[in-house]
C-alpha cells in the first residue's frame, strides 16, 4: 500500500487520505502529498445528484481504475447528494478511513472554492485531522503547465458553461488547450482550471500510475452548454 | 523585496504550499521581488521593504512556541501579520488569545479608516483560526466582525494584523500593503 515518502529530517511521514474525484486537481494534489507523506487511501464520494456542489460526478466509478493504477486502496462511499446531508456521508467516509487506515490528514484538490474548502476544513476540525490543500490559490497558469509537463494526461469529462460546446468533450488537456483557454478566459469569465465549475476533467495517466487508462468507448450527452463525456469502456494498459 | 515569514511547521512542507506560497504568487504578480523564510529566522535581508507573516493550519499551534523572531524588533518598516502572524503580533504587544474557532466567510466592517482598506467599509473575508485576540490599548482596532477584532495596527508604526486571510478573495488588501512598502 502507498508509496515511499520522504519525511523531512527523519520526521515520520503523515498518513493521508486523498478525496478523489477522478479529476486533475485531486490527483495532482495527491502527487504533491506523496512527495513528503504517505497516501494510504483514496476516498471517492459517489453522488446521485449530478448538480452537487461538493462532489464531481462524471465517470466517478472509474476512480477504481485510477486507484488500481496508483496501487492505493479506494474507499467508495454513496450519497444521495442532498445539499448538507452529503456532508454527513463525507464525514462517515473520512471516519471509516481513520478507523481502517489510521489516517491523520485529508488532502483535497481545492484551488479557490471557499464553499468546498470550508466544509472539508470543518469536518477535519471535528475529527482532529489535518486538512491539506496543496494547490490552494496556486498560480493557475503555472499549475496547468506543470500538470502537462510532469506527465499527467487528462481529458475534458464535462462542460457546464459557455463557450464550451460538445466538441470540447473528450479533448485532451494539452498546451493547445491551455493556449485556447488563455485567449477566451477573460471574455467568458472562466477560470483556467475549471474551478468555477466551467469544466470537469478525468485523469488517464499520472506520474505515479504504474499503468495508464485506455478508453475504448465513450459517448457524449450534451444540451445547451451542459455536457458530459460518458466513458463506457476503459481498461488499464501498460505505459 | 517583500519578505514572507512562513509561520507554518517546517516539518510539514504541504503547509508552506498552502499558506506562504499564495502570498508569494500575489506579490510576484504585483511585480515585487519576494522570498520566503521560516518563522525561526535570525536576520532580515538587507533589501527588505516590507514583511508579511503568514497564517497556518488549524491544527498547527507550533508558532506560539516559536514566537516572533527577535530580528523583527528592530524593524520599523511595513509589516502585516495574517491570522497566526496577527496572533503573534497581538501577543507581543501585550494582547491575549481566547478560544474561538472559525472556518469560512464572514462579514468584516472597517471601523477606523486606514490606507490598508483604501476606503472600503464592508467586505466578506475568509477565516480559518482556532483563536481570537483581545488587544491592548497600544493597538488600534481597524476592523471587526460580529464576534471579534479582525484587524488592528500599532498606533505609531505601519505594523498591521488581520485575523482573516486577505490572500483569499481580498488580494486588494495585500496590494494596498505593497503600496505602503513602495513609499
Amino acid at each position: 500500500m502507498g508509496h515511499p515518502a520522504k519525511g523531512k529530517s527523519g520526521q515520520k511521514p503523515m498518513k493521508l487520505a486523498v478525496l478523489l474525484s477522478g479529476g486533475k486537481d485531486s490527483l495532482y494534489s495527491c502527487w504533491q502529498a506523496m512527495k513528503t507523506d504517505e497516501v494510504v487511501c483514496f476516498i471517492t464520494i459517489q453522488s446521485q445528484n449530478t448538480e452537487s456542489y461538493m462532489f464531481h460526478t462524471p465517470n466517478i466509478s472509474l476512480t477504481r481504475l485510477q486507484a488500481e493504477a496508483a496501487d492505493i486502496p479506494l474507499i467508495e462511499w454513496q450519497t444521495t447528494g442532498e445539499k448538507e446531508a452529503e456532508l454527513d456521508d463525507l464525514t462517515q467516509a473520512i471516519h471509516f478511513a481513520v478507523e481502517t487506515y489510521g489516517v491523520e490528514g485529508i488532502v483535497t484538490g481545492a484551488i479557490q472554492s471557499v464553499y468546498q474548502a470550508a466544509r472539508v476544513q470543518r469536518i477535519c476540525a471535528k475529527q482532529c485531522l489535518w486538512c491539506f490543500n496543496p494547490i490552494w490559490l496556486c498560480n493557475q497558469e503555472q499549475y496547468m503547465h506543470d500538470l502537462i509537463n510532469t506527465g499527467f494526461e487528462a481529458i475534458i469529462a464535462g462542460v457546464f458553461s459557455a463557450p464550451f460546446d460538445e466538441t470540447w468533450l473528450g479533448k485532451t488537456i494539452d498546451q493547445s488547450f491551455i493556449s485556447c483557454l488563455l485567449k477566451i478566459k477573460d471574455k467568458y469569465c472562466i477560470s483556467l482550471t475549471g474551478e468555477g465549475g466551467e469544466y470537469e476533467s478525468f485523469v488517464c495517466d499520472a506520474p505515479f500510475f504504474s499503468k495508464k487508462i485506455h478508453i475504448s468507448s465513450a459517448k457524449t450527452d450534451y444540451h445547451n452548454h451542459n455536457g458530459r463525456y460518458l466513458i463506457e469502456n476503459a481498461e488499464l494498459v501498460r505505459k | 523585496m517583500i519578505l514572507i515569514i512562513d509561520c507554518t511547521r517546517q516539518d510539514i512542507p504541504l503547509l508552506t504550499a498552502e499558506f506562504a506560497r499564495p502570498l508569494q504568487t500575489i506579490i510576484q504578480t504585483a511585480e515585487f521581488e519576494t522570498s520566503i523564510q521560516p518563522l525561526k529566522t535570525n536576520s532580515l535581508p538587507g533589501n527588505t521593504k516590507g514583511i508579511i507573516i503568514s497564517g497556518t493550519a488549524l491544527l498547527d499551534q507550533q508558532f506560539l512556541q516559536t514566537g516572533l523572531p527577535s530580528c523583527l524588533e528592530k524593524w520599523d518598516g511595513p509589516l502585516l501579520g495574517i491570522c497566526a502572524g496577527m496572533q503573534l503580533l497581538a501577543l507581543k504587544s501585550g494582547g491575549m488569545l481566547t478560544h474561538g474557532e472559525k472556518i469560512g466567510m464572514t462579514d468584516v466592517t472597517v471601523v477606523s479608516e486606514d490606507p490598508l482598506f483604501s476606503g472600503n467599509t464592508l467586505f466578506s473575508a475568509w477565516e480559518l483560526h482556532q483563536s481570537e485576540v483581545r488587544i491592548p490599548d497600544s493597538l488600534q482596532v481597524l476592523a471587526r466582525s460580529s464576534t471579534t477584532v479582525q484587524a488592528f495596527r500599532l498606533k505609531n508604526k505601519p505594523r498591521y494584523g488581520t485575523l482573516f486571510h486577505p490572500e483569499v478573495r481580498n488580494e486588494w488588501i495585500i496590494h494596498n500593503f505593497l503600496q505602503m512598502c513602495n513609499r
